[in-house]
């Protein structure tokens, strides 16, 4: 059992919280959010990648994620369908940012979790936000709607757990993969998608895709050179120089300063003499 | 604002979804008197789980003085306080709390809960069994573990509830109280009176009139409430009428039920009815229930049960009827006896005698014996006593024809003498000479 806090991250639309209220837009939390924890803030166009997202049913929004990565933490997100005070279709997105180590046995289990948490909390806010009702609004508002982003993984049931084991053991293998995500959320700040190669290939059209994730095969397929496979047994952080190479590179400084010192005071000296003579 | 939009507006969206507000008729004073809002939700922590909810309405300013006693946000704040302590000792058998705060916007205190089944609507529902009476009596028994005593103030089977798991927690939490040191500050002090024996109800109000129970009276208390509750299982729920109920009228209790189990938990809740208090302890009559299971089932595993409760010191003497068909006799107290209870029914000789008597002891309950005819009872009785001197259910017997028919307190003192001289150490015989002889010297 995975023991880890996750911060969670709501967004939606139609709640007078903002000047934009109008606008898709992250209702909680409201402060600046920085780090991987910022991948949506950084989204542009929001309105490419929600369309498509109108016309999915609850069964196939269930079944799209996307997990964005940093060294050390993880992004999941999920999305369900609501609708405004209109009627109108509407999107509610859930992201859930939680700490994790790439060495660690309980990876895997942890980026099911924190899918797991993503849709359910994403199923039970469509619900909520439906009709965008004043006293979620108010809520929202005033910032009472959720005191406490904070949620705790190791009560979640996680979600689709032998398919994200083999998808983060494939991302293990390879260098320059920024996430994971199915077709529907690519926008969303990852670069391998969870699909064919052929879904893939028609996805570049809107999105950067680097490769795809073959579910059949259980292998990353590169469609560029920016990714690379990791030698083998290669940490997917670089290594900091060890302090004896660290040494001798100071050493090396060290001489070639020496060199360039010894070369500006002939030059100066030489300056000098033919000011002398003047 | 109703109530319900209060909740509303109290209950963080983000956390807690599905909110559906209940009747306040099913819960109890709090609600019914619209100091509280109940209702059903869904919390968003926690993996997500189903709850009940128990919103505490803050008192206004211009609020009455009772209102303000029980929901004065200053005591609001001191029980939730005292919730988050009580939550800290995993014994007391209190329903699992999800959450307990006061809400910060309104001042209001929010208890959610899991959902439980109430004893009430189980009893009710005719599905209680004496399997249920010895899962009560398990799990809602001691108050007192790890030096620390508390107290549930309210026990009814409104305020117990089963779990999914078939074990029984107290809800109502708001009724538990810590000891302090010897006694238990009560600051809402509300019960069931009409549930208890005048003498528990004088004793309680007498000390709660300021504010302070002790943790003898707390433990007694809650003792007897537990086994009236254990009671209900078998034998529904407890008769109500205008004024104070008797010992008789607990010994007519559901008559329909005439096997051992039944008059079992209706000699003892009548012994305490009489005395104020249970006769014997909550783990002595739960050993007492299992073995009456066991014999009744058909099984004989009395030494385990035994041995599953080391701590009961002593068996309880289980004074079966001579047949399920012939009404038994009963003794006022069901008293402790080591291994004597099993010759006493072998001898077939008292169980004639005894079986004999079915039809006057029954008459006797139901108010038929009056007279010469009460006079015979008696006199059939008192040969009795003498062909089996050690017998208690008779002298039990007898000093019931003299307290309750006969209202004759030199007539009972003098039985208890005589039950003295043979049972010198009896604790129940020794307790009850002592009311006697208070008795007696009040009326000469």
């Amino acid at each position: 059992m995975i023991d880890t806090g996750a911060r969670i991250q709501i967004w939606g639309k139609g709640f007078r919280v903002s000047a934009d209220s109008e606008e898709f837009q992250r209702l909680a939390p409201r402060e600046p959010l920085r780090g991987l924890e910022g991948t949506l803030d950084r989204v542009r166009g929001w309105g490419a990648v929600l369309k498509p997202l109108y016309a999915q049913s609850a069964v196939d929004a269930s079944r799209q994620s996307a997990v964005v990565f940093s060294p050390e933490e993880l992004l999941a997100t999920a999305y369900r369908r609501t609708e405004d005070r209109f009627g109108r279709p509407s999107v509610v997105i859930v992201s859930v940012c939680t700490g994790m180590a790439w060495e660690a046995a309980a990876t895997s289990e942890t980026v099911s979790c924190a899918l797991a948490l993503a849709h359910r909390l994403a199923a039970a806010y469509a619900t909520e936000f439906a009709g965008n009702p004043s006293p979620v609004s108010d809520q929202l508002r005033d910032g009472s709607f959720l005191p406490r982003r904070e949620f705790e993984l190791r009560f979640e049931s996680p979600y689709e757990p032998e398919q994200w084991r083999d998808i983060i053991a494939a991302v293990a293998r390879w260098k320059g993969v920024t996430g994971v995500a199915t077709l529907r959320l690519m926008g969303l700040g990852a670069n391998v998608l969870i699909g064919t190669e052929h879904e893939a290939e028609r996805a570049r059209i809107d999105a950067e895709i680097d490769g795809f994730y073959d579910v059949r095969s259980r292998e990353i397929r590169p469609l560029t050179h920016d990714l690379v496979p990791w030698p083998a047994k290669a940490p997917a952080v670089p290594l900091q120089p060890a302090p004896d190479e660290v040494a001798v590179s100071m050493r090396r400084l060290d001489a070639t300063m020496d060199r360039l010192i010894d070369v500006v005071k002939e030059l100066t000296d030489a300056v000098l003499k033919n000011t002398k003579r003047r | 604002m109703s109530p319900a939009d209060l909740l509303k507006a109290a209950l963080s969206r983000g956390e807690w979804t599905n909110i559906a507000v209940v009747s306040n008729d099913v819960g109890g004073m709090m609600s019914k008197r619209q100091w509280a809002v109940l209702a059903r939700a869904h919390w968003l922590r926690g993996g997500g789980k189903d709850v009940f909810v128990k919103y505490i309405i803050p008192a206004p300013d211009s609020a009455g003085e009772t209102t303000l006693l029980a929901t004065e946000r200053v005591r609001l704040k001191k029980l939730c306080e005292r919730l988050v302590r009580i939550q800290g000792y995993q014994f007391i058998p209190l329903v699992p709390l999800v959450a307990v705060h006061i809400v910060d916007a309104t001042g209001g205190l929010l208890i959610a809960m899991e959902p439980v089944t109430t004893l009430h609507d189980v009893i009710r529902s005719g599905t209680a069994d004496h399997a249920m009476a010895a899962a009560v009596l398990r799990d809602l028994g001691p108050n007192e573990r790890e030096g620390v005593s508390w107290c549930h103030f309210d026990v009814c089977p409104k305020n117990i509830g089963m779990r999914d798991n078939g074990s029984f927690v107290f809800i109502d939490v708001e009724s538990i109280y810590l000891a302090e040191g010897d006694h238990y500050v009560v600051s809402l002090p509300a019960w069931k009176r009409p549930r208890a024996p005048k003498a528990l109800v004088d004793l309680v109000d007498d000390q709660v009139g300021d504010a302070r129970l002790t943790a003898a009276a707390g433990k007694d208390k809650q003792a007897l409430e537990v086994a009236i509750c254990a009671a209900e299982c078998v034998l529904g729920p407890l008769p109500t009428k205008r004024g104070a109920l008797s010992p008789d009228d607990i010994l007519q209790w559901s008559l329909v039920r005439a096997d051992a189990i039944a008059d079992f938990f209706r000699r003892e809740i009548a012994s305490a009815w009489r005395a104020g208090r249970l006769v014997h302890s909550l783990q002595e009559i739960q050993v007492s229930l299992r073995e009456l299971i066991a014999e009744s089932t058909g099984g004989d595993d009395a030494s385990t049960l035994r041995a599953a409760v080391p701590d009961a010191g002593v068996t309880l003497a289980l004074v079966a009827p001579p047949s399920s068909s012939t009404p038994t006799p009963m003794s006022t107290a069901a008293v402790p006896q080591a291994a004597e209870p099993v010759e006493t029914r072998a001898d077939a000789n008292f169980v004639d005698a005894w079986s004999a008597l079915g039809d006057d002891a029954k008459a006797l309950r139901g108010e038929r014996l009056s007279g010469s005819k009460l006079y015979e009872y008696r006199r059939r009785l008192e040969k009795l006593r003498q062909r089996f001197p050690e017998n208690r259910d008779v002298v039990g017997e007898l000093i019931l024809i003299a307290i309750s028919y006969e209202k004759d307190p030199l007539a009972a003192r003098a039985i208890l003498q005589d039950a003295l001289r043979t049972h010198a150490d009896d604790r129940e015989f020794l307790r009850l000479k002592r009311v006697v002889d208070a008795w007696a010297e009040r009326v000469t």
